[in-house]
């Protein structure tokens, strides 16, 4: 007991005071002032961000509770690991392994896709992945097919077309699925924003949970501090590039020469002289074009076709590799026109050098998964854009080049899925009148419907919030899927 | 593992309880803090472990070895195991962090000599704390050579000097003969010292975290980044990153120094002052005695002094200074940036010492006046050798040098906090020292409870507050 109260001494009324103030502080915030109960995000240099594994929480808008699994993504279900033959992610390789459900009896449909896949403000039972899997397995059930079923949502809110691409590669892959589907539209082909890890410090991913931390982002560093890096001077167009080519050559070298150091036998001079080529290439693009233009201009040197020739001759892809290469060296003051200009007119003959890359991944994508027996479908998402204008180009548009030398129809008879036409006309009436009274402008300037419109009933999308589905919305999506499943045959068990 | 880091915290706390509860067990709590301070280090980098043990092992055995030599008569034998301990301390010392320096500039000569030295580097990693333990042990050795101290008898008490792990990594550097004495007494505690142990950490943490890492990454870092960034500056801009790196610097190294000294206040050591509010001071002489005041009496106690000192011939004092300020500069780091930073502040001593030769009694004017002239000039003459301490290379010192004269562009579009951050930074530097010490008692006699609540409320602006991350402190670098 002296030992004790000696301890006690030592310790003190300090330590005692301070960890109780601070408990007592973040249980006062999470009941009292509702932080810390969202699902959090964190930094990352090679998707942009990602959400924690393992949360519970609430939407942003309080809406509904959302669970991440233990890959981080909106499942409240766990998927056990992937097969890892080629390896895996870092992240599935220090996960240990958990029960897998055998194969054979388990039809893996895989998706991913951003925030109208993810279901925002949508309960995870009521997204179209979640809905088309009950779908199946009912269908499953009412034919005595003893086969289970699993849909596995890879969305993450915000994501464009590099980062899905790259959840593929290294989330995706390794399950080797019987079914990839590619939800998209116009604006996936923005380029993913700059971004770095989080700076790594001991207990990060503890702290940024907490409700002090998420009082304090808003409160008070969102709020009160400059971002990092500001204050300095403006950079020049030179540092610009200098900083662009300095991350883009050593990324470039890397997809021409692997991980392994050039051999001086055997390819190894070819690739080098590879090598050559394109830096010859960037420092003439460098040299002459003024920044807006860089980009544009650097990938027209990349794809010159005696260098896409030269790479193919030691069996490489060049275009394929370099566009991730080129993307993940984009400065922000590269970045911001880009997204920009194909926010407003995607379909700009000018944004046509961003469609190519994307045709060219999604097709060779579609080739990887064919070998072991599965399959990608290309899902055309509608929005509200495509809904009310009957004469708005589809998403299909953006694809066109691609799949009119790889028709994607070769690939298999699911392979392009069309939601468009499937929401014009439950809307029709809603349609009407949304173009002859428009929308309601909401308080940060969206567009809004009417609670008071006439057929507002026919909403598909969420009335505050249009660019999502509402629970309506999810289910038709995930109707017409598994119609044209269901009708290609690909819900047949395989031979 | 940082001193601004959460892990730190868990890690201090343990160690203080157990320390406190081991009060009466000398030998286990020295073990203790032993084993604490091995592993503290580890975190860093566990295999440069073994050079701190042999660092400790030669010096212990050399220091008993001189005095064993020097009582028996025998100079020479004295002067061998002194030898050793020098090869052993400047040997791993120049491996480690001069070897590829030095190769560099071999493989530069003979290749203008038409030689192709392919290969002429180790690429060996900078063992953390390097810099500052060997320069510990050593002054051991000297201080038995030259009769100040006796060798400890005990292995682990002197292990335990060499790796005590508040001031292992970047300082203060701390003498034998201040420390070993502490080891010998049984610890008291005294609540008022704890107090006073963690007002110091908590300045050091504002210092580092709110001022250090701040101007850093809102100003600095942007401004030094390289040759081309600096040749866009202009002369305003260069003025304003310089003003804010030289309160970068200090905040960094002098917060690194305050949290070592509270860290060891807590566990009852006494470390000495490792700055005296610096931007203070008159001249460049009383500069020196207030910025990195243990390397810098180290330099002047076992170099300076050792080479004839000040009490010699007008020339040869200015070889001795100029000597003794080369050796500074290249304890920073090896890079002709930090030996030319050197040799600047050796110019200028010699060139204050001229000033002093023609003024009665050599002696500067006292009115204030002066004072505040003296504070002004000593400050710029400091500041610009800052930009040679900061930049990367000497092609960017050259840059920053022609930006002095482009007055044509104006002042950047920095945010107000970072003028806040600036002031307050300046303000509270050149803040008289009775109201600082006003500040502390005021601390000390606040009831402990309060003192709880208040570092609570600390903890979390400083998170708030900070830079996203943990910067390393900048003298891990030396």
């Amino acid at each position: 007991m002296a030992r004790l109260l000696d301890l006690l001494r030592w310790i003190g009324p300090r330590t005692v005071a301070m960890v109780l103030s601070l408990a007592a502080l973040e249980l006062g915030l999470y009941h009292l002032g509702d932080y810390g109960k969202w699902i959090v995000q964190e930094q990352s240099a090679r998707y942009g961000w990602r959400m924690l594994p393992n949360q519970r929480g609430w939407s942003r808008d309080f809406d509904v509770r959302e669970q991440t699994n233990d890959r981080g993504f909106r499942d409240d279900r766990d998927w056990g690991s992937a097969p890892l033959e080629d390896g895996g992610s870092w992240f599935s390789q220090i996960l240990p392994a958990a029960p897998v459900e055998e194969d054979a009896d388990l039809l893996r449909i895989a998706t991913v896709g951003n925030s109208m896949t993810y279901g925002t403000s949508v309960p995870v039972g009521s997204t179209w992945p979640r809905v088309l899997e009950t779908l199946i397995a009912e269908e499953f059930v009412r034919r005595g097919d003893p086969r289970g079923v699993r849909v596995m949502n890879f969305a993450t809110q915000g994501y464009t077309f590099e980062q899905m691409a790259r959840i593929y590669e290294d989330e995706i892959r390794p399950w080797a699925v019987d079914l990839l589907i590619w939800p998209t539209i116009a604006a996936d082909t923005r380029p993913m924003r700059p971004a770095t890890d989080d700076v790594d410090y001991d207990f990060r991913r503890t702290v940024i949970r907490t409700a002090t931390y998420d009082m304090l982002r808003e409160q008070v560093i969102d709020h009160w501090l400059p971002p990092a890096g500001r204050g300095g001077p403006e950079r020049t167009p030179r540092q610009v590039k200098t900083e662009f080519r300095q991350r883009l050559r050593p990324a470039l070298e890397l997809a021409v020469r692997g991980a392994a150091p050039l051999p001086t036998s055997g390819d190894g001079e070819e690739r080098a002289q590879l090598l050559a080529a394109i830096d010859a290439g960037l420092a003439r693009a460098f040299e002459r074009t003024p920044l807006d233009r860089l980009v544009r201009e650097v990938w027209t040197e990349l794809t010159r076709p005696d260098l896409i020739e030269q790479a193919r001759s030691l069996g490489l892809d060049l275009a394929s590799e370099a566009w991730p290469a080129l993307e993940s060296s984009l400065t922000l003051e590269l970045w911001e026109p880009l997204d920009s200009a194909q926010k407003r007119t995607p379909f700009a003959p000018a944004q046509q050098f961003l469609w190519d890359p994307r045709g060219a991944r999604l097709f060779r994508i579609a080739r990887e998964l064919q070998a072991p027996g599965g399959q990608l479908a290309v899902l055309l998402l509608p929005n509200m854009h495509l809904t009310l204008t009957a004469e708005a180009p589809s998403p299909a548009v953006y694809w066109q080049p691609w799949s009119a030398s790889d028709p994607v129809a070769q690939l298999g008879s699911t392979s392009l899925i069309d939601a468009v036409d499937a929401f014009r006309e439950p809307m029709a009436e809603l349609a009407e009148v949304l173009r002859a009274r428009g929308f309601v402008e909401g308080d940060g300037g969206q567009d809004l419907i009417g609670d008071d419109y006439p057929f507002v009933d026919q909403s598909l999308f969420l009335l505050r919030d249009t660019g999502h589905y509402n629970v309506a919305g999810h289910r038709r999506l995930a109707e017409v899927v598994f119609a044209r499943l269901l009708a290609s045959g690909a819900l047949e068990p395989a031979d | 593992m940082l001193f601004n880091s959460f892990e730190y915290v868990l890690f201090l706390w343990t160690v203080y309880v157990l320390f406190w509860t081991l009060r009466t067990r000398r030998k286990l709590r020295h073990t203790m803090l032993l084993v604490a301070s091995y592993w503290f280090y580890a975190q860093a980098d566990w295999r440069f472990l073994s050079l701190l043990v042999v660092s400790s092992l030669v010096d212990f055995w050399a220091g008993r070895g001189v005095h064993d030599a020097l009582e028996a008569g025998n100079r020479r034998r004295a002067h061998a195991f002194l030898g050793l301990s020098l090869a052993v301390n400047l040997g791993l010392l120049g491996t480690f962090k001069y070897a590829d320096f030095f190769l560099g500039g071999f493989s530069d000569l003979a290749q203008a000599v038409g030689l192709d030295p392919i290969g002429l580097r180790l690429d060996l990693v900078l063992p953390v704390g390097i810099s500052f333990y060997t320069f510990q042990t050593l002054s051991y050795t000297f201080d038995i050579y030259r009769g100040k101290l006796r060798p400890i008898a005990s292995l682990l008490d002197f292990s335990l000097y060499v790796s005590f792990f508040p001031q292992l990594v970047a300082g203060p550097i701390v003498r034998a003969i201040q420390f070993l004495p502490q080891l010998e007494q049984p610890p008291e505690y005294d609540d008022r010292r704890v107090s006073s142990g963690l007002f110091q950490i908590l300045r050091g943490l504002v210092k580092k975290l709110l001022m250090a890492d701040v101007l850093g990454a809102h100003l600095v870092d942007a401004a030094f980044a390289d040759a081309d960034t600096m040749g866009q500056l202009g002369a305003p801009a260069l003025l304003l990153a310089t003003y804010a790196y030289a309160l970068q610097l200090y905040g960094d190294f002098a917060g690194y120094s305050d949290i070592a000294i509270g860290s060891a206040r807590l566990l009852g050591f006494e470390l000495p002052k490792n700055f005296d509010a610096p931007f203070k001071s008159r001249s460049l002489e009383e500069f020196w005695t207030r910025w990195h005041i243990t390397m810098s009496s180290w330099f002047m106690d076992y170099v300076y002094v050792g080479l004839g000192g000040s009490r010699v011939g007008f020339w040869r004092y200015a070889r001795n200074v100029i000597v003794a300020w080369g050796l500074v500069g290249l304890w920073h780091g090896a890079a002709w940036t930090f030996a030319l930073w050197g040799l600047y502040h050796g110019l200028w001593l010699v060139a204050v010492r001229c000033v002093r030769m023609l003024l009665p009694d050599e002696r500067l004017p006292q009115n204030k006046l002066f004072a505040v002239l003296g504070v002004l000039f000593t400050f710029h003459v400091v500041a610009f050798s800052m930009i040679l301490f900061r930049c990367p290379d000497l092609a960017t010192f050259s840059s920053a040098v022609a930006q002095l004269g482009d007055w044509s562009m104006g002042l950047p579009n920095v945010p107000w906090q970072i003028w806040l951050v600036l002031g307050l930074g300046y303000a509270s530097h050149l803040m008289p020292d009775a109201w600082q010490q006003a500040l502390e008692r005021g601390w000390e006699a606040t009831p402990r409870v309060v003192q709880g609540l208040a570092l609570a409320a600390s903890m979390v602006l400083l998170f708030a507050l900070h830079p996203p991350g943990l910067a390393p402190f900048i003298y891990f670098q030396f």
